[in-house]
Protein backbone atom coordinates (compact mmCIF):
# COMPACT_ATOMS: atom_id res chain seq x y z
CA UNK A 1 0.00 0.00 0.00
CA UNK A 2 2.69 2.44 1.33
CA UNK A 3 4.57 1.50 -2.25
CA UNK A 4 2.12 2.35 -4.30
CA UNK A 5 1.12 5.90 -2.14
CA UNK A 6 4.73 6.75 -3.11
CA UNK A 7 4.63 5.35 -6.85
CA UNK A 8 1.42 7.37 -7.52
CA UNK A 9 3.76 10.93 -5.69
CA UNK A 10 6.17 10.36 -7.89
CA UNK A 11 3.94 9.78 -10.99
CA UNK A 12 2.47 13.01 -10.28
CA UNK A 13 5.37 14.62 -9.26
CA UNK A 14 7.40 13.62 -12.12
CA UNK A 15 3.66 14.70 -14.24
CA UNK A 16 3.95 17.94 -12.62
CA UNK A 17 7.79 18.65 -13.90
CA UNK A 18 7.33 17.71 -16.70
CA UNK A 19 4.36 20.15 -17.58
CA UNK A 20 5.75 22.90 -15.57
CA UNK A 21 9.13 22.43 -17.07
CA UNK A 22 7.39 22.54 -20.82
CA UNK A 23 5.61 25.38 -20.03
CA UNK A 24 8.82 27.20 -18.94
CA UNK A 25 11.16 26.11 -22.04
CA UNK A 26 8.17 26.77 -24.43
CA UNK A 27 6.98 30.60 -23.88
CA UNK A 28 3.59 31.13 -23.99
CA UNK A 29 3.06 33.69 -26.91
CA UNK A 30 0.18 36.35 -26.21
CA UNK A 31 -0.06 38.06 -29.74
CA UNK A 32 -2.58 40.87 -30.26
CA UNK A 33 -4.54 41.72 -33.17
CA UNK A 34 -3.37 45.13 -34.10
CA UNK A 35 -4.69 48.03 -36.61
CA UNK A 36 -1.84 49.43 -38.14
CA UNK A 37 -1.23 52.02 -40.56
CA UNK A 38 0.45 50.47 -43.78
CA UNK A 39 3.55 52.34 -45.02
CA UNK A 40 4.90 51.94 -48.37
CA UNK A 41 8.73 52.02 -48.79
CA UNK A 42 8.54 55.74 -49.69
CA UNK A 43 6.66 56.42 -46.50
CA UNK A 44 9.10 55.07 -44.20
CA UNK A 45 12.04 56.77 -46.27
CA UNK A 46 9.88 59.67 -45.12
CA UNK A 47 8.99 59.14 -41.63
CA UNK A 48 12.58 57.86 -40.51
CA UNK A 49 14.37 59.99 -38.44
CA UNK A 50 17.62 57.48 -39.74
CA UNK A 51 17.66 54.97 -41.71
CA UNK A 52 20.06 52.00 -40.79
CA UNK A 53 21.88 48.97 -40.57
CA UNK A 54 22.66 47.59 -36.86
CA UNK A 55 22.66 44.58 -34.36
CA UNK A 56 21.29 44.08 -31.18
CA UNK A 57 24.15 44.48 -28.07
CA UNK A 58 22.13 44.28 -25.36
CA UNK A 59 18.60 43.87 -23.96
CA UNK A 60 18.16 46.99 -21.30
CA UNK A 61 14.95 47.02 -19.92
CA UNK A 62 11.46 45.62 -19.83
CA UNK A 63 8.25 47.24 -18.46
CA UNK A 64 5.22 45.42 -18.03
CA UNK A 65 2.19 46.42 -15.93
CA UNK A 66 -0.60 44.22 -15.30
CA UNK A 67 -4.46 44.52 -14.48
CA UNK A 68 -6.51 42.82 -11.92
CA UNK A 69 -6.63 39.69 -13.63
CA UNK A 70 -2.64 39.29 -14.07
CA UNK A 71 -3.18 40.19 -17.52
CA UNK A 72 -0.38 42.23 -19.64
CA UNK A 73 -2.10 45.45 -20.66
CA UNK A 74 1.29 47.56 -21.27
CA UNK A 75 4.62 46.75 -21.90
CA UNK A 76 8.11 47.35 -23.79
CA UNK A 77 11.47 46.27 -24.34
CA UNK A 78 14.40 48.69 -24.73
CA UNK A 79 17.52 47.36 -26.02
CA UNK A 80 20.96 48.96 -27.19
CA UNK A 81 21.69 48.61 -31.19
CA UNK A 82 25.16 49.14 -32.63
CA UNK A 83 25.52 51.01 -35.65
CA UNK A 84 27.25 49.07 -38.41
CA UNK A 85 26.07 51.69 -41.54
CA UNK A 86 24.16 54.89 -42.06
CA UNK A 87 22.01 54.80 -44.99
CA UNK A 88 20.04 58.42 -44.03
CA UNK A 89 19.48 60.16 -40.55
CA UNK A 90 18.65 63.45 -40.05
CA UNK A 91 19.67 63.52 -36.26
CA UNK A 92 23.10 63.06 -37.26
CA UNK A 93 23.66 58.95 -35.84
CA UNK A 94 27.19 57.74 -37.66
CA UNK A 95 28.76 54.91 -37.93
CA UNK A 96 29.80 52.87 -34.47
CA UNK A 97 26.71 54.83 -32.69
CA UNK A 98 25.14 52.51 -29.64
CA UNK A 99 21.35 53.89 -30.07
CA UNK A 100 18.18 52.72 -27.67
CA UNK A 101 15.32 51.27 -29.71
CA UNK A 102 11.68 50.66 -27.79
CA UNK A 103 9.85 47.19 -28.92
CA UNK A 104 6.21 46.76 -28.34
CA UNK A 105 6.79 43.60 -26.57
CA UNK A 106 8.03 41.92 -22.79
CA UNK A 107 8.93 38.59 -22.13
CA UNK A 108 8.02 37.55 -18.57
CA UNK A 109 8.31 34.33 -16.09
CA UNK A 110 5.56 33.29 -13.44
CA UNK A 111 5.37 29.97 -11.59
CA UNK A 112 3.57 28.58 -14.13
CA UNK A 113 5.56 29.19 -17.23
CA UNK A 114 7.48 31.36 -19.17
CA UNK A 115 5.46 34.33 -21.46
CA UNK A 116 5.72 36.59 -24.06
CA UNK A 117 3.90 39.66 -25.27
CA UNK A 118 3.35 40.56 -28.58
CA UNK A 119 2.15 43.97 -30.13
CA UNK A 120 0.21 42.63 -33.48
CA UNK A 121 0.27 39.59 -35.21
CA UNK A 122 3.51 39.85 -37.55
CA UNK A 123 6.14 41.49 -35.41
CA UNK A 124 8.82 39.47 -33.90
CA UNK A 125 11.31 40.93 -31.41
CA UNK A 126 15.22 41.66 -32.73
CA UNK A 127 17.32 38.82 -31.75
CA UNK A 128 21.40 39.12 -30.91
CA UNK A 129 23.37 37.51 -33.78
CA UNK A 130 21.22 38.94 -36.60
CA UNK A 131 22.31 42.13 -38.80
CA UNK A 132 19.08 44.21 -39.35
CA UNK A 133 17.77 46.99 -41.84
CA UNK A 134 15.48 49.10 -40.10
CA UNK A 135 13.83 52.48 -40.19
CA UNK A 136 13.49 53.98 -37.17
CA UNK A 137 11.78 56.88 -35.95
CA UNK A 138 12.40 59.16 -32.93
CA UNK A 139 9.47 60.92 -31.14
CA UNK A 140 10.40 64.56 -29.69
CA UNK A 141 11.72 64.19 -26.14
CA UNK A 142 12.14 60.20 -25.78
CA UNK A 143 15.98 59.27 -25.68
CA UNK A 144 14.97 56.01 -27.77
CA UNK A 145 13.37 55.38 -31.14
CA UNK A 146 10.92 52.87 -32.31
CA UNK A 147 10.70 50.72 -35.33
CA UNK A 148 8.14 52.02 -37.83
CA UNK A 149 5.00 50.77 -38.21
CA UNK A 150 6.24 47.31 -35.96
CA UNK A 151 7.25 44.64 -38.72
CA UNK A 152 7.36 46.97 -41.49
CA UNK A 153 10.53 48.90 -40.64
CA UNK A 154 12.29 45.85 -40.11
CA UNK A 155 14.22 43.53 -42.65
CA UNK A 156 16.45 40.88 -41.43
CA UNK A 157 19.54 40.41 -43.88
CA UNK A 158 21.17 37.55 -43.25
CA UNK A 159 19.18 35.03 -44.45
CA UNK A 160 17.25 36.23 -47.53
CA UNK A 161 19.03 35.60 -50.61
CA UNK A 162 18.22 37.61 -53.53
CA UNK A 163 17.96 36.10 -57.24
CA UNK A 164 19.55 37.62 -60.52
CA UNK A 165 16.83 40.33 -60.63
CA UNK A 166 17.09 41.27 -57.00
CA UNK A 167 14.03 40.02 -55.83
CA UNK A 168 13.96 37.35 -52.61
CA UNK A 169 14.18 33.90 -53.74
CA UNK A 170 10.19 32.66 -52.65
CA UNK A 171 11.08 29.60 -51.27
CA UNK A 172 13.00 31.57 -48.97
CA UNK A 173 10.36 33.67 -47.95
CA UNK A 174 9.50 32.04 -44.88
CA UNK A 175 8.24 33.20 -41.34
CA UNK A 176 11.81 32.41 -40.03
CA UNK A 177 14.06 33.45 -42.48
CA UNK A 178 12.06 36.99 -42.76
CA UNK A 179 11.84 36.68 -38.95
CA UNK A 180 8.12 37.59 -38.86
CA UNK A 181 5.35 35.47 -36.74
CA UNK A 182 3.76 35.19 -40.21
CA UNK A 183 4.44 36.49 -43.71
CA UNK A 184 1.69 39.25 -44.98
CA UNK A 185 1.70 40.06 -49.02
CA UNK A 186 2.63 44.01 -48.25
CA UNK A 187 6.37 42.86 -46.58
CA UNK A 188 7.38 40.46 -49.15
CA UNK A 189 6.76 43.24 -51.58
CA UNK A 190 8.89 45.84 -49.48
CA UNK A 191 11.18 43.20 -48.55
CA UNK A 192 11.96 43.17 -51.92
CA UNK A 193 12.15 47.21 -52.29
CA UNK A 194 14.12 47.16 -49.07
CA UNK A 195 16.83 44.69 -50.05
CA UNK A 196 17.52 45.89 -53.42
CA UNK A 197 17.82 49.54 -52.76
CA UNK A 198 19.64 49.25 -49.01
CA UNK A 199 22.96 47.21 -49.20
CA UNK B 1 -32.75 21.63 -56.83
CA UNK B 2 -32.26 25.36 -57.37
CA UNK B 3 -32.93 26.17 -54.13
CA UNK B 4 -30.33 23.78 -52.78
CA UNK B 5 -28.00 25.22 -55.42
CA UNK B 6 -28.25 28.50 -54.27
CA UNK B 7 -27.87 27.32 -51.06
CA UNK B 8 -24.49 25.37 -51.77
CA UNK B 9 -23.53 28.39 -53.82
CA UNK B 10 -23.78 30.78 -50.70
CA UNK B 11 -22.79 28.77 -48.73
CA UNK B 12 -19.19 28.05 -50.15
CA UNK B 13 -19.13 31.41 -51.13
CA UNK B 14 -17.71 32.26 -47.02
CA UNK B 15 -15.59 29.58 -45.94
CA UNK B 16 -15.20 30.61 -42.60
CA UNK B 17 -11.63 31.40 -43.41
CA UNK B 18 -12.08 34.83 -41.76
CA UNK B 19 -12.85 33.62 -38.23
CA UNK B 20 -11.47 32.77 -35.18
CA UNK B 21 -12.67 28.63 -34.13
CA UNK B 22 -12.48 29.88 -30.43
CA UNK B 23 -16.11 31.05 -29.21
CA UNK B 24 -17.58 32.44 -26.19
CA UNK B 25 -19.74 30.44 -24.65
CA UNK B 26 -23.14 31.00 -25.92
CA UNK B 27 -24.79 32.90 -23.16
CA UNK B 28 -22.32 35.20 -22.68
CA UNK B 29 -22.01 35.62 -26.32
CA UNK B 30 -25.70 37.11 -25.77
CA UNK B 31 -24.93 39.33 -23.45
CA UNK B 32 -21.54 40.73 -23.61
CA UNK B 33 -19.98 43.98 -21.35
CA UNK B 34 -17.81 46.31 -22.04
CA UNK B 35 -15.95 48.32 -19.53
CA UNK B 36 -14.21 51.61 -20.25
CA UNK B 37 -11.43 52.19 -18.56
CA UNK B 38 -10.46 55.94 -17.50
CA UNK B 39 -7.55 55.65 -19.84
CA UNK B 40 -10.11 55.34 -22.57
CA UNK B 41 -12.47 57.66 -21.39
CA UNK B 42 -11.80 60.28 -24.15
CA UNK B 43 -12.64 57.17 -26.38
CA UNK B 44 -15.69 56.26 -24.87
CA UNK B 45 -18.23 57.68 -27.01
CA UNK B 46 -16.32 55.67 -29.79
CA UNK B 47 -15.85 52.33 -27.54
CA UNK B 48 -20.11 52.79 -27.44
CA UNK B 49 -20.64 52.98 -30.95
CA UNK B 50 -18.16 50.61 -32.09
CA UNK B 51 -19.36 47.72 -29.64
CA UNK B 52 -22.78 48.18 -30.60
CA UNK B 53 -22.72 48.17 -34.03
CA UNK B 54 -22.09 44.65 -33.95
CA UNK B 55 -25.22 43.87 -32.73
CA UNK B 56 -28.45 43.23 -34.63
CA UNK B 57 -26.31 40.87 -37.19
CA UNK B 58 -27.13 37.35 -35.23
CA UNK B 59 -29.61 36.98 -32.48
CA UNK B 60 -26.76 34.91 -30.61
CA UNK B 61 -24.36 38.05 -30.24
CA UNK B 62 -25.53 41.01 -28.28
CA UNK B 63 -23.12 43.08 -26.95
CA UNK B 64 -25.33 44.00 -23.73
CA UNK B 65 -23.95 47.34 -22.18
CA UNK B 66 -20.72 49.70 -22.36
CA UNK B 67 -19.76 50.75 -18.76
CA UNK B 68 -16.89 53.77 -17.92
CA UNK B 69 -15.08 52.81 -14.62
CA UNK B 70 -12.92 55.01 -13.11
CA UNK B 71 -11.24 52.77 -11.22
CA UNK B 72 -10.59 49.92 -13.85
CA UNK B 73 -7.16 51.20 -14.24
CA UNK B 74 -6.30 50.60 -10.68
CA UNK B 75 -6.81 47.29 -9.04
CA UNK B 76 -10.46 46.59 -8.80
CA UNK B 77 -12.50 43.99 -9.09
CA UNK B 78 -14.91 45.33 -11.25
CA UNK B 79 -13.97 43.85 -14.16
CA UNK B 80 -16.41 42.99 -17.27
CA UNK B 81 -16.22 40.56 -19.76
CA UNK B 82 -14.59 43.19 -22.20
CA UNK B 83 -11.96 45.60 -20.47
CA UNK B 84 -10.86 48.96 -22.99
CA UNK B 85 -7.91 50.86 -22.16
CA UNK B 86 -6.11 53.57 -23.24
CA UNK B 87 -1.91 52.83 -23.95
CA UNK B 88 1.04 54.19 -25.94
CA UNK B 89 1.62 51.93 -28.36
CA UNK B 90 4.22 54.17 -30.03
CA UNK B 91 3.90 57.05 -32.90
CA UNK B 92 4.10 54.97 -35.44
CA UNK B 93 2.73 51.58 -33.90
CA UNK B 94 -0.63 50.23 -33.72
CA UNK B 95 -3.49 52.27 -33.75
CA UNK B 96 -5.25 49.73 -31.22
CA UNK B 97 -4.92 45.90 -31.02
CA UNK B 98 -7.50 43.54 -29.30
CA UNK B 99 -6.81 40.07 -27.92
CA UNK B 100 -8.83 37.60 -26.52
CA UNK B 101 -8.21 35.38 -23.49
CA UNK B 102 -9.17 31.93 -22.24
CA UNK B 103 -8.95 30.72 -18.44
CA UNK B 104 -6.29 28.15 -18.33
CA UNK B 105 -6.79 24.68 -15.88
CA UNK B 106 -3.84 25.79 -14.07
CA UNK B 107 -4.38 29.00 -13.05
CA UNK B 108 -4.54 32.70 -14.83
CA UNK B 109 -5.30 33.51 -18.32
CA UNK B 110 -3.95 32.46 -21.76
CA UNK B 111 -3.94 34.02 -25.38
CA UNK B 112 -6.49 32.02 -27.40
CA UNK B 113 -8.40 33.14 -30.33
CA UNK B 114 -9.28 28.82 -30.67
CA UNK B 115 -10.62 28.08 -27.34
CA UNK B 116 -13.75 29.11 -25.15
CA UNK B 117 -13.25 33.11 -24.51
CA UNK B 118 -13.24 34.05 -21.00
CA UNK B 119 -12.28 37.70 -21.42
CA UNK B 120 -11.03 39.85 -23.87
CA UNK B 121 -8.94 43.10 -24.05
CA UNK B 122 -8.61 46.01 -26.12
CA UNK B 123 -6.06 48.76 -26.36
CA UNK B 124 -6.56 52.33 -27.61
CA UNK B 125 -3.02 53.68 -28.81
CA UNK B 126 -2.71 57.59 -26.61
CA UNK B 127 0.44 58.19 -28.55
CA UNK B 128 -0.80 62.01 -29.39
CA UNK B 129 0.65 61.66 -33.12
CA UNK B 130 -0.90 58.10 -33.81
CA UNK B 131 -4.85 57.25 -33.11
CA UNK B 132 -5.61 60.79 -32.26
CA UNK B 133 -4.47 62.61 -35.70
CA UNK B 134 -7.18 59.91 -37.53
CA UNK B 135 -10.29 61.50 -38.78
CA UNK B 136 -13.17 60.91 -36.52
CA UNK B 137 -14.83 58.87 -39.16
CA UNK B 138 -11.07 56.61 -38.80
CA UNK B 139 -11.18 56.65 -35.16
CA UNK B 140 -14.34 54.98 -35.15
CA UNK B 141 -13.94 52.56 -37.98
CA UNK B 142 -10.89 51.27 -36.21
CA UNK B 143 -12.87 51.30 -32.85
CA UNK B 144 -15.34 48.77 -34.70
CA UNK B 145 -12.75 46.81 -36.09
CA UNK B 146 -11.48 46.46 -33.00
CA UNK B 147 -14.78 44.80 -31.55
CA UNK B 148 -14.67 42.87 -35.16
CA UNK B 149 -11.94 40.74 -33.09
CA UNK B 150 -13.61 40.88 -29.78
CA UNK B 151 -16.41 39.31 -31.40
CA UNK B 152 -14.23 36.57 -33.91
CA UNK B 153 -13.59 37.90 -36.87
CA UNK B 154 -9.65 38.05 -38.10
CA UNK B 155 -8.66 40.43 -40.43
CA UNK B 156 -9.94 39.32 -43.99
CA UNK B 157 -6.79 37.18 -45.65
CA UNK B 158 -8.74 38.51 -49.33
CA UNK B 159 -7.08 41.72 -50.02
CA UNK B 160 -9.68 42.19 -53.27
CA UNK B 161 -12.58 42.17 -50.14
CA UNK B 162 -10.92 45.04 -48.07
CA UNK B 163 -13.54 47.16 -49.59
CA UNK B 164 -16.52 45.30 -47.95
CA UNK B 165 -14.78 44.57 -44.79
CA UNK B 166 -14.18 46.71 -41.98
CA UNK B 167 -11.62 43.84 -41.01
CA UNK B 168 -9.17 44.80 -43.70
CA UNK B 169 -5.70 44.48 -42.28
CA UNK B 170 -4.40 47.78 -43.76
CA UNK B 171 -6.17 50.69 -44.72
CA UNK B 172 -9.73 52.35 -44.32
CA UNK B 173 -13.25 52.57 -46.05
CA UNK B 174 -14.45 55.39 -44.05
CA UNK B 175 -17.33 52.99 -43.03
CA UNK B 176 -18.08 52.66 -39.33
CA UNK B 177 -20.24 49.82 -39.20
CA UNK B 178 -19.52 46.12 -40.27
CA UNK B 179 -20.17 45.77 -43.97
CA UNK B 180 -20.47 42.89 -46.19
CA UNK B 181 -18.34 40.61 -45.70
CA UNK B 182 -17.89 41.30 -42.26
CA UNK B 183 -22.24 40.51 -41.64
CA UNK B 184 -21.03 37.39 -43.58
CA UNK B 185 -18.24 35.95 -41.01
CA UNK B 186 -21.14 37.15 -38.38
CA UNK B 187 -23.30 34.76 -40.03
CA UNK B 188 -21.21 31.93 -40.60
CA UNK B 189 -19.90 31.80 -36.95
CA UNK B 190 -23.39 32.82 -34.93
Amino acid sequence: MKKNITAIITAMLLLATGFFGYQHLNPQVLASDAKVKLYTLEDLEKNSTAIVKAYITEELSTEIDFDERNIPYNYRTYSSLNVKKVYSSKNGVQEGDIIKVVEFYADWRELRGAYRAITGEYYKPLESGKDYILFLFKQEGNDYYEIIGLHQGKYVINKIVLNEDGRPINERLTPENLDVQKVEPYYIEKVSQVLKKYK
Amino acid sequence: MILFFVIAVQASAHTGTDIYSGSWPETTAAALNVQVAESAYDYYTLVENGAFAWNGISSKLYIKTVNYDSQVDADSDLVEDITVRGVDLGATGAYADALNYKKTWWGGYSDSWDSIWAVSRVRINTNPDNFAKLSNIRQQETITHEFGHVVALKHNQDTSEDSKAIMRQFGFNDKTVPLEHDVAMIEYKY
